[in-house]
């Protein structure tokens, strides 16, 4: 009978010495030889790490547990990662061309994550200005840093930030003063975010002992089988050989064995890890860089126009289901300053922005509903001047984005002031992203 | 990869220092099997660019492994195993690594 020592499918590789080969009644002295045996058998085949005389046979065992077992813990070869194709290396996170903080913004509190090569947006936005129609274009600076063919790279760098521009597309300079009424820059960098145990990691070290356990009976049962075995050399030999014959095995090491194969454990172990770092890379923790030049209020509120910028972080946390395409709820957050010189007076001023939101999610393949809902705020600034300088008011933000296809998505989003002089808003994108090759 | 054996009841502690440039976190596991007897394991996960340690005792025959499980093949960082206050093995690693230890 042959027996399969590890082709590489879902039964596989671990020996179990089925005949409990009495460990034995050797006298203590040919112990002590067989140990040096072995010991001298693992030095032949490992001579860069350290082989002690005591325990030699548990050590040449424990040798041959790891060359049975190593490669259900590396399964993420080269190979593996060329078949992968480079779409799938894109990120699903990232966020819609970034339109925060003017009046085309969708999201609740928008995410920092970028696109991974770019994108855009068309928005038609309802305000007390009118109606008016914003464009975003989004581009993702590593696609001209970074060769596509770069699997790893192209992962990496596409996580990194990206930069938007968007404008009014119906009206580029009402006041016919030559100059673009409005228009707004963003730039979006994503730092790592933190990462500590949790639940998910919990079961994973779960599993990791109960393999771990495993690995040390098989240990046992090879250190029982080489001690009795005839020649030691042959013995190992054979207990490493890709396939054997049963009565080869038995033969050279004087005992039967029975290939016990557990594979499906690692893959679990594997598994649970995978979901584990999900969670971990569900949160995220970057700056948001915000240019603002002209009217944001789009002509409804006289003497706003000028120019800020904000500087904040932006942090979020998805809480990711055990299941890979399970839903999850996470919230963002964002906190900043932003500094505002209006054209048409000398007043210059400073207010902390900032915001809160509670997010919703459902995967869809490639392609996710999203829902959130929060608030946002901007407090500082003089008395009186709190409708030019678009300031100290708390505004209620919600929004729905629903996927057309793996690059396409249409999002709702409306926002009604709490407190302060600002305008409601209707806006309805349509969003589209670059996508990577498939292949 | 089978790295040699560590005398029973020493400390271990293992470190990893995750590369800056990593797509993901990595995960740190520790692991030591005792002969006739259950597994104790402990683990940290590690955001690239930072480290993290992990300890337990080898109290018993068995084995000890360490895994280092990373997002992406060309994710890495250095592992460095310590026993009684001496380096064991302290390498560069790129990928997912393990190292199997047998404590006597």
């Amino acid at each position: 009978m042959t027996l399969g020592w590890g082709s590489g499918h879902n039964c596989l590789p671990l020996v179990t010495a089925l005949s409990v080969v009495p460990l034995l009644g050797l006298p203590l002295s040919a112990q002590t030889a067989r140990d040096s045996a072995c010991a001298k058998e693992l030095r032949a085949r490992q001579p860069d790490v350290s082989v002690t005389e005591r325990g030699g046979c548990f050590q040449l065992a424990v040798f041959l547990v790891a060359g049975r077992t190593d490669r259900f813990y590396q399964v993420k070869t080269e190979e593996a990662v060329e078949a992968i194709p480079l779409r799938d290396l894109q990120s699903t996170v990232s966020g819609d061309a970034a339109t925060s903080g003017s009046p085309a913004q969708s999201e609740a509190v928008p995410t920092v994550q970028p696109m991974a090569l770019g994108g855009g947006s068309v928005a038609a936005v309802g305000s007390d200005a009118g109606a008016n129609a914003i464009t975003a274009l989004t581009l993702n600076p590593s696609i001209f840093l970074v060769d596509p063919r770069s699997r790893e790279a192209t992962a990496r760098y596409s996580r990194l930030t990206d930069l938007t521009v968007f404008f009014p597309v119906d009206g580029l300079d009402r006041d016919d003063d030559g100059k673009v009424d409005y228009f707004g820059v963003r730039v979006r960098v994503n730092m790592t975010g933190l990462s500590q145990g949790s639940r998910l990691m919990d079961e994973a070290v779960r599993l990791f002992r109960g393999v771990i356990t495993r690995e040390t009976q098989h240990a046992e049962v090879f250190e029982r089988v080489i001690t009795a075995a005839p020649d030691v050399t042959e013995c190992t030999d054979a207990l490493l050989g890709a396939s054997v014959e049963a009565e080869r095995l038995e033969r050279a090491c004087g005992s039967a064995v029975e290939i016990d194969i557990r594979e499906g454990e690692y893959e679990q172990l594997r598994e649970a890890l995978a979901v584990a770092r999900e969670e971990a890379d569900a949160r995220y923790f970057g700056l948001d860089l915000r240019l603002d030049v002209g009217d944001p209020t789009l002509g409804a509120v006289a003497g706003a126009s000028g120019t800020s910028l904000v500087g904040g972080l932006a942090f979020g946390k998805r809480f990711v289901s055990a299941e890979a395409v399970g839903p999850s709820a996470g919230l963002r957050g964002r906190l900043g300053v932003r500094y505002l010189a209006l054209d048409d007076t000398s007043v210059t001023q400073f207010a902390v922005d900032g915001g809160l939101a509670f997010e919703a999610s459902r995967p869809l393949e490639r392609e996710r509903v999203d829902l959130s809902a929060g608030f946002e705020f901007r407090f500082g600034g003089p008395d009186g001047l709190e409708e030019a300088l678009q300031t100290n008011f708390l505004v209620f933000r919600a929004s729905l984005s629903v996927p057309m296809t793996d690059a396409t998505s249409v999002s709702l989003g409306v926002s009604a002031p709490i407190m302060g002089e600002i305008s409601p808003t209707l806006t309805i994108n349509a969003n589209w992203g670059l996508l990577l090759p498939a292949r | 990869m089978y790295m040699g054996a560590i005398d029973r009841g020493s400390a271990v502690t293992v470190s990893f220092a995750a590369d800056s440039a990593n797509e993901g976190a990595a995960h740190l596991l520790v692991g030591h099997g005792r002969t006739g007897g259950e597994a104790a394991a402990e683990s940290a996960t590690v955001a690239p660019g930072a480290a993290a340690s992990v300890s337990l005792t080898a109290d018993d025959k068995g084995i000890l492994r360490v895994y280092v499980d990373v997002a992406t093949e060309a994710d890495g960082g250095m592992l460095e195993v310590k026993s009684g206050g001496g380096v064991l093995t302290a390498r560069a690693i790129e990928g997912d690594t393990t190292w199997v230890y047998a404590v006597v």
